[in-house]
């Protein structure tokens, strides 16, 4: 098992690297560059060259990449930053060594446990977790600031629309699977179709006009917001003030994410559900005699909830790095609006650190989904 | 006259599909006494593992339907029955296990828990007492170091241990009746003898009645009392294993026994192979259903559907216009008469 | 100008994050396709332009009966597209639309644009220095002194006194060379000297660019020893405006709360400013769900993409007690030539170089049919690129040339013959801005009526401005440059077409007299070098407007350019919540006059 992690790490850092190389290049292949809307500006010309250095935009490529690279995973930044954590953890080791080498007695464990508590409390009280992904060349600072103050807001955004998803989608699929061809199998599945087939653009656009905008013409009410996490006067709220204004703006946003995943989810449970409901595993659970709940809740839906841990785990991953289009209809500020303005910006830094980030996210998430996969079917073994 | 353990009156277990009616089972009367090892022979489609779904009523609607017909066991209707007491009779009364093992199993569930699952829903005993029932279970279908295994997981059984596994959850709850679906097809030739060995020696000691379902005469002989031959459909022909194997009465029957692999070397020197395919069970054909493969076939063949009717003095019967004129026994399958594979 | 642009780029960025996704997936994984929808939006601001000048014909305010008194209290919120990447106006991504548009709440500086009459107005001097007024004064060395004096009760928002040494702290922040910031204009201060209430610098030369000099005054006591590049990103030093900076919820919006310590009053009401409590900059990147909220008043003041169908949309809500501005901007679009050999790489059969084939052009393109097709007709066609700053100034210099696809067809015909090439015309701009794309349309019909062969080789933005541009390789291209009030502007025009400044060092990718790439120049290029240096070494108005006017007729009469139109501003606000709201089309925008801002519903 662990053979097997370290494994799949160490493709995956592989993966990681090839992704880096292949984006790296393709963004410079794309045309434009950082600088271009100040070229228009012929007093700009001098500034421009200043930053080409600076930014070092004037070295070739490979060299932008080995340099953009070392940032990446320079761990002096985080040495830097963790100047406690990396002592008393080293001063802990060291004091250990010590104690086992030259002063054996009773009291050896009472000591490394002392010693071990104070070293972990000191670390994780604290330990920073930052590296050197460099600097925004749209001139919003510093690019793990710049991504870290956004994944909270994705966050939020994700999980719930992953939540709705979940909740309706599966439960979903498996009714559908269960009545097959009923009247409420080919709504589902019109539905999911539907779902699939409208650009996710039209249905937020279609929401906010709907929900947010007619919704509060007819009924005078204000139930949600076209645009943005919270109101203006959020810090002043009430905690029910909070909550509720919290939910007045999320529940556009994730709906419309959710919408296309709930499909998706549905369709992939009906699809799997059916597949383990014509097994011959459930004509000898129905020919044991067990009754039809205990069937399908016992012997089908285990079976049919594997393929679906992958598939969630890889929506996980693709969260982290935000629901791009939704997150600009909706004004909300996560990372997938951060990317969007770092394309349109030529921001390598931005762009490279968030395209990494998912990466990472999905080389992570393919992992657990892996070991979840092996929790969840005997059958799968790591070697 | 004791009374019989299943009676089976005119059932006719139709499916719609998008190309029609399928009469899968249509209009089949057939008796099982206690203890009585039936064995039901045919080709794929000729109605026997839907005979035997039938039984268990775990035909599907809305695609399957048993239109008309009883399934009386000991006395009772089952087609009356609810589905609550149809539940304790599956598994409980009458257990059924099926063709390929290395599917019948839920691989998810240790096999312990799929045992003490079927033990507990139908004996009242505790969960402690149930693992002892199945360890005794596999025990008794000789699973070396039962306790141990009971932890194990279906895929690190073999298949001929999965099958051994499927005898044990079908007779640990002590059923009157076994029905028992092809269930050596997908083994190996030795694996399969030791595993009907192993039913036979189950099966007498405790006087289960097995409906046995095969298309292998050469198991049916060594396991039964009694053959039911089924085509397309309908049964055409039954009796002892004796009389049927040694006194034919249908061409049919006749033609299958000719394909048999005998062990003994007796009509090794040719094999013999039935002409033609089976009739679509969709578009059966005016009068008897196999005159178009049938080599005796005459002019009532083709417009009557002959009924099936008791023949000779013991309990044979048959479904054949000519059975009385044909003396099938005398015909040598080894001649020359027989016609070729038309494909 | 933020535009709903289907970008190349962007598709293919979010095509790629999905290839790296499914690339990074080493085990076999259903992916989910959420990801990779076609439509998307971008935040940048079309590649930005270049400052010019203007003095617009003062509009007629309308005249409302001005209540004597104004409530205080209340906010406003603002919606726009874009974010500012940083609240520092001085380093790079400072730049950006945004930046000033919220700079507007809490910064001032020597002069303001006046966003009625589009004239400087002094903001924290007691009045803008002239030759007349003699505040500017050419030396007998050649060189030119400039003096400020700041007003009196001009102070920082902790009651601070804004002083000399906060203007001379201004200078030398700009011009520290360990900081990436624009230093042109200031590079040529050769001496400096601060007062109490009082500033003074030097300029090597006489230069009209003074005029828009120290446009932001840095707080020397609160910015002196903090990491100038780093630390103001995401706050601000104390305000010298009527509001300061609050909050920044990164993503999502800009607060600023009201500077009790301001220092202006209403000279119509007497009373002190401002009069909101605050405003919140809300940040809606889609266009779409920006007007979305404007309806649904979640934002009180929007400045949306100006197009005909977002104007209609917006002027239906008049009855409800929205407000619409439309007016004509300061971003001028035009034709041009490519002058460098660089062009035959777009067409080999280019004639620019021969004037009767610009002559051709500048008698196929009917302007009229541009701006009724593109603009709805809400603006008339420019005939002189003076009009976009200053139609006082301007000389109609392009109304000598008309539409006849007979004479074109002539004066093609006189081309082919001169050159003895097989003439064509290759048209580029950007793909993704749709009334381009509709201009390349309109062209082909205009074309094929003079019989002059045409061919449309549109490209993305990116590529357009960061390499064709850069190198010359269009033949006949167009886009377009902002102007911005004040003299220096105009004279700042004329730099595009510096037969001494090609790019990468200089800002005339016309190649218009550079024979070093293999253009032509000639007497009239050289004409204008002289005309424009001479532009530069004076700060006689009355010689300037002489000069300007020279310089206008010679790109004219050679057909150095061809001016179309200029694009349309608009601003739309809930007249029933914020009152006081006038749009400025200047670069100054919709926030000029923000002290003036009152809530009309209480």
């Amino acid at each position: 098992m662990l053979a097997y992690i370290t494994r799949r790490l160490v493709y995956g850092l592989v993966t990681l690297l090839a992704l880096s190389v292949i984006v790296f290049t393709l963004l410079q292949a794309s045309g434009g560059g950082p600088l271009d809307r100040l070229k228009l500006n012929p007093r700009m010309q001098p500034f421009i060259q200043q930053l080409t250095e600076q930014w070092g935009l004037d070295q070739p490529v490979w060299k932008q990449y080995t340099t953009w690279l070392k940032n990446y995973v320079s761990v002096q930044e985080f040495a830097v930053h963790n100047a406690i954590p990396i002592i008393a953890i080293v001063g802990a080791a060291v004091a250990t060594f010590l104690i086992v080498k030259f002063v054996r007695s009773q009291w050896t464990g009472t000591y490394l446990l002392g010693i071990w508590s104070v070293a972990l409390y000191l670390a994780l009280r604290n330990v920073t977790i930052r590296f050197n992904w460099g600097i925004s060349f749209q001139g919003a600072g510093d690019v793990w600031d710049l991504v870290f103050s956004r994944t909270g807001a994705t966050f939020r955004l994700g999980f719930t629309a992953l939540a709705i998803a979940l909740i309706i989608g599966i439960p979903l699929g498996i009714y559908q699977a269960i009545r097959q061809y009923s009247f409420f199998d080919q709504l589902g599945t019109i539905g999911a179709f539907l779902a699939f087939s409208t650009p996710i653009f039209i249905i937020g656009v279609g929401l906010q006009i709907v929900m947010a905008l007619y919704l509060e013409r007819w009924t005078g009410v204000k139930l949600f917001y076209v645009a943005g996490m919270n109101s203006p006067g959020y810090p002043d709220m009430s905690i029910v003030g909070k909550i509720a204004d919290t939910a007045q703006h999320l529940t556009l946003p994730a709906i419309s994410i959710a919408l296309i995943s709930l499909a998706g989810y549905a369709r992939f449970q009906r699809a799997s559900m059916l597949e383990v409901l014509h097994s011959d595993y459930l004509r000898t659970a129905k020919a044991k005699g067990l009754p039809r709940r205990k069937v399908v809740i016992k012997h089908a839906l285990r079976n049919a909830m594997i393929p679906i841990v992958t598939l969630v785990s890889l929506d996980v991953a693709f969260m982290i790095g935000g629901a791009i289009i939704t997150e600009s209809i909706f004004g909300w500020p996560g990372v997938g609006r951060l990317y969007i303005t770092a394309i349109g910006t030529v921001d390598y830094p931005v762009v490279m650190a968030i395209v990494m980030v998912i990466g990472i996210g999905i080389v992570v998430m393919n992992l657990v989904a892996d070991i979840l996969y092996g929790v969840m079917d005997p059958r799968v073994r790591y070697d | 006259m004791t009374e019989k353990l299943l009676k089976i009156e005119d059932l006719r277990t139709y499916f719609s599909t998008e190309e029609g009616v399928v009469r899968a089972v249509d209009g089949i009367s057939f008796d099982l006494e206690p203890g009585e090892r039936r064995g039901v022979v045919g080709e794929s489609g000729s109605g026997k593992s839907v005979t035997a779904m039938s039984i268990m009523r775990l035909i599907e609607p809305p695609a399957g339907e048993i239109v008309t017909g009883t399934i009386e066991f000991k006395g009772e209707n089952l087609l009356e029955l609810g589905e609550d007491e149809m539940q304790a009779i599956r598994g409980g009364k009458i257990a059924m296990i099926f063709q390929d093992p290395m599917t019948a199993l839920n691989p998810v569930y240790t096999i312990g828990d799929q045992l003490v699952e079927t033990i507990m829903l139908h004996q009242h005993v505790s969960k402690k007492d149930a693992r002892g029932i199945a360890i005794k279970a596999l025990e008794d279908v000789q699973i070396p170091n039962a306790p141990a295994r009971l932890e194990d997981y279906p895929h690190q059984f073999s298949g001929g241990m999965r099958q051994r596994v499927m005898i044990a959850m079908g007779l640990s709850c002590n059923p009157d009746l076994l029905i028992a679906d092809e269930p050596t097809t997908a083994l190996d030739v030795t694996t399969q003898a030791q595993i009907m060995d192993l039913m036979l020696k189950l099966a007498e000691d405790r006087g289960t009645a097995v409906l046995l379902i095969t298309h292998d005469l050469g198991v049916v002989a060594g396991f039964c009392d009694t053959i039911q031959v089924m085509y397309a459909g309908g049964i055409v022909e039954e009796g002892s294993v004796e009389d049927i194997f040694h006194n034919p009465q249908h061409p049919y029957t006749w033609g299958l026994l000719g394909s048999m692999t005998r062990l003994d070397g007796k009509h090794r020197a040719r094999l013999h192979s039935i002409a033609g395919a089976p009739p679509s069970v969709i578009d059966l054909p005016v009068g008897c259903r196999f005159r178009p493969r049938c080599e005796f076939a005459i002019d009532i063949c083709g417009r009557v559907l002959p009924a099936i009717r008791p023949i000779g003095e013991g309990d044979q019967s048959v479904a054949c216009h000519r059975a009385e004129e044909l003396d099938l026994k005398t015909l040598d399958v080894d001649v020359d008469h027989t016609k070729e594979v038309a494909s | 100008m933020n535009t709903l642009w289907r970008s190349r780029k962007v598709t293919f960025m979010v095509l790629l994050i999905a290839f790296a996704l499914v690339a990074a997936a080493c085990s076999s994984a259903n992916d989910d396709a959420g990801g990779t929808e076609e439509t998307t939006t971008t935040t940048t601001a079309a590649p930005a332009e270049e400052t010019t000048t203007t003095t617009k014909a003062p509009e007629t305010t309308t005249t409302t009966e001005a209540p004597l008194q104004r409530p205080y209290g209340g906010e406003a919120i603002v919606g726009d597209a874009q974010e500012p990447p940083t609240l520092n106006g001085f380093v790079p991504g400072g730049d950006n639309f945004i930046v000033g548009i919220i700079g507007q709440t809490y910064a001032a500086g020597v002069y303001e644009i006046d966003g009625y009459t589009l004239e400087l107005l002094p903001e924290l001097v007691t009045e803008l220095p002239t030759v007349a007024n003699g505040g500017v004064v050419v030396n007998d060395d050649g060189t030119m002194t400039v003096k400020y004096t700041i007003r009196d009760e001009a102070v920082w928002e902790d009651g601070t006194p804004i002083s000399g040494d906060d203007f001379q702290f201004t200078l030398d922040t700009i011009m520290d060379p360990d900081l990436p910031i624009g230093k042109s204009t200031y590079e040529d201060i050769i001496d400096s000297v601060a007062g109490p209430k009082t500033f003074e610098y030097t300029l090597a030369q006489p230069t009209v660019l003074y005029e828009l000099l120290f446009g932001e005054i840095l707080p020397k006591h609160a910015i002196e020893g903090t990491a100038f590049e780093a630390d103001w990103n995401e706050t601000r030093w104390v305000s010298n405006g009527p509001f300061k900076f609050e909050s920044w919820a990164k993503g999502e919006s800009v607060t600023v709360v009201r500077n009790d310590n301001y220092w202006k009053t209403d000279p119509e009401t007497g009373q002190q400013l401002p009069y909101l409590d605050s405003i919140t900059f809300k940040f809606i990147p889609e266009s779409e769900s920006l007007i979305t909220a404007f309806k649904a008043r979640e934002v009180d003041v929007i400045q949306p993409d100006p197009n005909t169908e977002v104007i209609e949309t917006l002027q239906a809500l008049e009855p409800d007690g929205a407000r619409v501005e439309v007016l004509s901007g300061p971003v001028w679009e035009h034709l041009n030539f490519q002058f460098s050999d660089a062009r035959f790489e777009m067409n080999a059969n280019s004639c620019n170089e021969d004037y009767n084939m610009r002559l051709a052009v500048a008698q196929t393109v009917d302007k009229r049919v541009l701006t009724d097709e593109i603009l709805a007709g809400q603006v008339e066609p420019l005939e002189s690129f003076v009009d976009a700053f200053s139609p006082t100034l301007s000389q109609e210099a392009w109304a000598q040339y008309s539409v006849d696809n007979g004479a074109a067809a002539e004066s093609y015909a006189k081309a082919v013959e001169a050159t003895g090439k097989e003439c064509s015309v290759t048209f580029s701009t950007t793909s993704n801005n749709d009334a381009r794309v509709k201009m390349s349309e309109l062209f082909v019909g205009m074309f094929e009526a003079s019989g002059i062969p045409y061919t449309n080789e549109l490209q993305d933005s990116s590529l357009f401005f960061g390499e064709t541009l850069d190198n010359g390789q269009w033949d006949l291209g167009e886009w377009a440059w902002v102007g911005s009030p004040g003299l220096s502007g105009l004279v700042g025009i004329f730099d595009i077409w510096d037969p001494e400044a090609p790019p990468p060092d200089g800002g005339n990718y016309y190649r218009w007299g550079v024979e070093a790439e293999g253009a032509y120049s000639d007497e009239a290029s050289a004409r204008f070098a002289e005309v424009r240096d001479e532009m530069n070494a004076t700060v006689d108005e009355g010689e300037l407007l002489a000069l300007i006017n020279e310089g206008e007729n010679i790109i004219a009469d050679n057909l150095v350019i061809i001016p179309l139109y200029a694009r349309l501003v608009t601003a739309a606000v809930w007249d029933d919540e914020v009152g006081g709201f006038k749009h400025n089309p200047t670069q100054a925008g919709h926030t000029w006059n923000v002290e003036f801002w009152y809530r009309t519903d209480i």
